[in-house]
């Protein structure tokens, strides 16, 4: 028996020594490694080890039954307790779960739109190789990137750069389509057949290998099938492109997603667009209208192959050329981001979700602790009757769970009520699903419990250090410790609601500052029609009735003129550039300009000034032949030439005479800056025009619209009629920041509202607790009015230094967001004087009452109760 | 009277056998021995356990060895009661054993 002494594994030791804390499994420990020992001796150190290690396994499953039978029984009694302290102080449960719904509601909302924002394309499985080519050329006033680029710019990359995998070009299209009856105008993408490989749409009929592969074949969307079809199988029937080509659907897919860069409904084998007359017009290196999208495996190599493109714009249009443009490559997952504020938008929306959250949150840490006084008896008895400090902290913790998971409860079903409204709000294809997929209700349960741990964590540490003698006698004064803890959380919750105001403010002022801003023109009371000749099958014969249309109309009454024009001012789509140099000037001088092609009548339409020189008109003959050109006041300061008009301009290659000059006006965004422009004119120029806009007066609208109508009809009796309004486009431009103005407008509503829930709820503590001295000092003689001075004063301070904090946070914020517009209003002090009063004023009005009620009590009242 | 179960009736026979020397190594032993059955330690201290708990047996405290990594022994020691009722339980198992004589027939392997 007292042979050699092994030692046992030291991590199974431990182990064992772990599972076997109490006191009468002691002599098991010894038994078992007396056990050892023998076994040592008879069958060496190895087996005994193995043996020792899964005795110490063996143990666990009893131990896990024993630790979960033991927790269940103290949970119930937490539970219990949690309960009825919830039901005990029912105003401060209702603030507490009423704060934190709305803070969850608010939370998942903002994240839903984040997130849908934020993933834009993500579906694609190769998001990460998937590069764009661009063309980024440097003119006098800086590089300017185009994100179309040249028809044949695919070939010569696939041929002379194996880094890149493979590639496609997508030329987008908005045709009519034609099956049976059945007419819509249809946005048909031409792509190479590599398309499926490159981008993850979802074949649900038809085959995927033949995809994009058959010449005639076209894939459609779910949505275009049951346009066109109904119930009806698709495959193999029969669409007819713009009076001319017929298409077999060869494939379905599945409807693209509203986060996704592209949009189309038919996709076609690229073959089909050398058909396209567009297409075989600008087949040149100098001609840029498609997008070309590259597979890129390393993505190392992506700077690389820039510099290496060189060489294909010096092959193709020399070596001057190569000097002043090249090729670009961005990745695909910044095709959207680049091209819109949406991810700004979606940050500044987290960080209101992330502020409202919070404010919830210190509203249930201040109000918890500023409860302990109330509690202190019931800890106190706890740790009398042996509960240790952890045990303390998982009840305090365990009840803000219980917080957390009623509010959130609600927060979900608010969640789902809301959703649909906000999905028309914004126009998001956004879903709220937290059934639809186990990670989704894996986030929300952890989202819920983080929320509960969090913010109970505060309370439940400082609940679990009183000491019990004192707080069993009541001589513990209530949370001496937390009140500074408490104070620094009023002035972070203010500080954000502050923060938030003063946004509101600011986004309200920018879109009210836009409203009002003479953009140049005169938008209102402009009907514009979509009229283009691509929708006819004749081209001429469309010109001839669209002249008779626009003249029948001009003769309506409370019609003052019309105009057709390529484009209309407010539409903010791509209007072709091309660089223009003065004559006999270098090619240094070179400007980039956008062109547009309007008829004589434009300018007087839009109401459009003139700086210098004359309008389009009809007496003269060169303006239709479009040899006649008319600039913007930006372009005529950049030529810098005062003597402009009468001289010419190179565009396209020919030379063009100035005849006028226009005054600047915004024909986009106010985000923008104005660009250089150039007007020609009439349809000459193989440019036709696409809408008619319609200058009224403004009354009998409903008539007026009636009688273009009806004129319409008869003139164009199988052609659907399509109007907007000129101001309306204007104003969708703002869109975005219009709901970011709203959104963040409730954001502050909610923000102050809880905030001051909250100092509601803690000022009713302050002044339960001084009861006995706002007594005693009313009987020494204190006025009413100094009573409630000493009442609020603390909390008076606070709300004035978190205005303090949160105007140089707030200047900082909103100069960042009034970057994003080129015209913009300066940030003025008044928004935060507004700002700061309207929170001080809500605060204060929040503790007044009160503190005006305590200092008009009876103190008789007050000082009887001893 | 209780019916014990088959292992705490052998482990009462057990300590009752090894007398003075009764302790968890012992036991498990004896009964490892007896049965010819390879069981885990942690299964002959439930019972026995059980058994202190229904006041059959009772334990001791014993000195501790450097063999035992310092711990001290555990002792159990048969109580009135633990007599009794293996009085009891053999008079039980007698009776029902009683006229039965070992089968001549092929062993049925499980």
């Amino acid at each position: 028996m007292n042979k050699g002494n092994q030692k046992p594994p030291v991590t199974a030791k431990f182990f064992l020594m772990l599972l076997l804390k109490r006191s009468d499994h002691y002599s098991y420990f010894g038994d078992i490694e007396e056990m050892y020992n023998d076994l040592a001796e008879r069958k060496g150190l190895f087996q005994a080890s193995i043996w020792y290690w899964s005795q110490a396994l063996k143990l666990i499953p009893g131990f896990i039954a024993d630790s979960i039978q033991g927790s269940i029984t103290m949970f119930k009694s937490y539970f219990k307790t949690g309960i009825r302290n919830l039901l005990r102080y029912k105003f401060y449960s209702f603030i507490n779960i009423f704060g934190f719904a709305i803070g969850i509601t608010a939370c998942i909302l903002i994240f839903l739109v984040a997130d849908y924002v934020l993933s834009y394309d993500s579906f694609h499985e190769k998001i990460d190789e998937i590069y764009y080519a661009c063309r980024e050329e440097i003119v006098p006033n800086g590089i300017h990137v185009s994100y179309v680029t040249q028809l044949r710019l695919i070939e010569e990359i696939l041929s002379g750069y194996p880094e890149v995998e493979s590639g496609t070009r997508i030329y987008g299209t908005y045709p009519v389509v034609q099956y049976k009856d059945l007419k819509f105008n249809t946005e048909i993408a031409y792509v190479d057949t590599s398309f499926f490989n490159i981008f993850s749409f979802r074949i649900l009929k038809g085959n995927p290998a033949d995809a994009c592969k058959i010449r005639n074949n076209v894939i459609i969307t779910e949505n275009i099938a049951t346009k066109f079809f109904g119930d009806e199988d698709p495959i193999g029937k029969i669409l007819n492109v713009d009076y001319d080509k017929d298409f077999i659907v060869g494939g379905v897919i599945e409807n693209i997603p509203g986060n996704s860069s592209f949009d189309f409904d038919i996709l076609a084998p690229f073959e089909n667009a050398w058909e396209l007359q567009e297409v075989r017009r600008w087949d040149s290196f100098s001609s840029s209208f498609l997008r070309t999208f590259l597979i890129i495996d390393d993505p190392e190599t992506a700077e690389a192959l820039e510099r290496k493109f060189s060489s294909i714009i010096e092959k193709n249009l020399g070596e001057d050329a190569a000097k002043e443009q090249r090729i670009g490559l961005i990745p695909f997952s910044d095709y959207h981001a680049s091209r819109s504020n949406d991810n700004k938008y979606a940050q500044a929306l987290l960080a209101m979700g992330a502020s409202v959250l919070i404010i919830a949150i210190l509203n249930f840490v201040n109000l918890s602790t500023a409860k302990s006084f109330y509690r202190s008896r019931e800890i106190g008895m706890r740790k009398v009757l042996g509960a240790v400090r952890f045990q303390l902290i998982k009840q305090i913790i365990l009840e803000s769970v219980i917080i957390a998971v009623i509010a959130s409860l609600g927060a979900v079903i608010s969640v789902g009520l809301i959703v649909p409204v906000l999905k028309d709000f914004t126009g998001l294809d956004i879903m709220f699903n937290p059934l639809g997929s186990v990670s989704n209700l894996i986030y929300l349960v952890i989202f819920i419990l983080t929320i509960g741990i969090i913010s109970g964590l505060i309370p439940a540490l400082y609940l679990s250090k009183n000491r019990p003698v004192e707080s069993l006698k009541g001589s513990l004064k209530a949370g001496d410790l937390g009140i500074t803890l408490r104070n620094i959380f009023v002035l972070v919750q203010f500080t954000f609601s502050v923060i938030l105001i003063i946004s509101s403010t600011v986004i309200w002022s920018q879109l009210d500052y836009m409203r009002n801003f003479d953009i140049g023109l005169d938008k209102n009371n402009v009907i514009a029609l979509r009229m283009s000749v691509r929708d006819f099958p004749e081209t001429e014969n469309a010109l001839m009735r669209f002249e008779t249309f626009k003249n029948e109309i001009t003769q309506g009454e409370n019609i003052q003129n019309a105009s057709f024009s390529m484009n209309v001012p407010g539409v903010n789509n791509t209007t072709r550039r091309t660089n223009a140099v003065p004559a006999g000037s270098s090619k240094e001088n070179e400007i980039t300009a956008n062109i547009l092609v309007v008829d004589e009548q434009y300018f007087e339409t839009y109401r459009i000034s003139f700086f210098k020189g004359r309008s389009f008109a009809e007496d003269y003959i060169v303006d239709r032949q479009g040899r006649t050109i008319v600039i913007n006041k930006t372009m005529y300061n950049l030529i810098g030439d005062s003597e402009i008009i009468g001289k010419s301009i190179k565009v396209y290659g020919n030379l063009h005479e100035v005849v006028g000059v226009i005054n600047d006006y915004n024909f986009r965004s106010l985000h923008d800056e104005v660009n250089p422009l150039v007007f020609f004119c009439g349809s000459k120029n193989n440019i036709y025009p696409n809408h008619l806009s319609i200058r009224t007066d403004g009354s009998n609208m409903n008539e007026v619209l009636k009688f273009i109508q009806n004129k319409w009809g008869e003139l164009f009796p199988d052609k659907d009629f399509e109007y907007f309004f000129v101001e309306e486009r204007f104003d969708s431009l703002y869109d975005t920041d219009q709901k970011l103005g709203s959104v963040s407008g409730w954001f502050s509503v909610i923000s102050i509202a809880l905030a001051s829930l909250g100092l509601y709820g803690l000022f009713s503590f302050t002044v339960v607790k001084r009861t006995k001295e706002v007594g005693v000092r009313k009987v020494l003689g204190a006025t009413v009015s100094q009573v409630v001075g000493t009442l609020s004063g603390k909390f008076v301070l606070l709300i004035l230094a978190s205005n303090i904090v949160a105007w140089p946070a707030a200047y900082y914020i909103m100069n960042k967001w009034l970057q994003l517009f080129a015209f913009r209003m300066d940030i003025d002090i008044v928004h935060f004087l507004v700002s700061g009063s309207i929170a001080f004023t809500i605060a204060f009005l929040t503790i007044f009452l009160q503190a005006a009620r305590a200092s008009l009590s009876d103190p008789v009242d007050a000082l009887r109760y001893e | 009277m209780e019916i014990l179960t088959k292992l705490e009736e052998l482990i009462l026979l057990a300590v009752w056998k090894l007398k003075e020397e009764a302790y968890g190594v012992s036991i498990y032993k004896h009964l490892q021995k007896v049965t010819g059955q390879k069981m885990s330690v942690g299964s002959v201290y439930f019972p026995l356990d059980r058994l202190v708990k229904k006041r059959y047996l009772k334990a001791m405290k014993g000195e501790p060895t450097p063999r035992r990594g310092g711990m001290s022994k555990r002792y159990y020691l048969l109580t009135d009661a633990g007599l009794n009722i293996l009085n009891e339980t053999k008079k039980v198992n007698d009776t029902m054993w009683d006229g039965y004589t070992a089968l001549k027939e092929k062993k049925v392997r499980i």
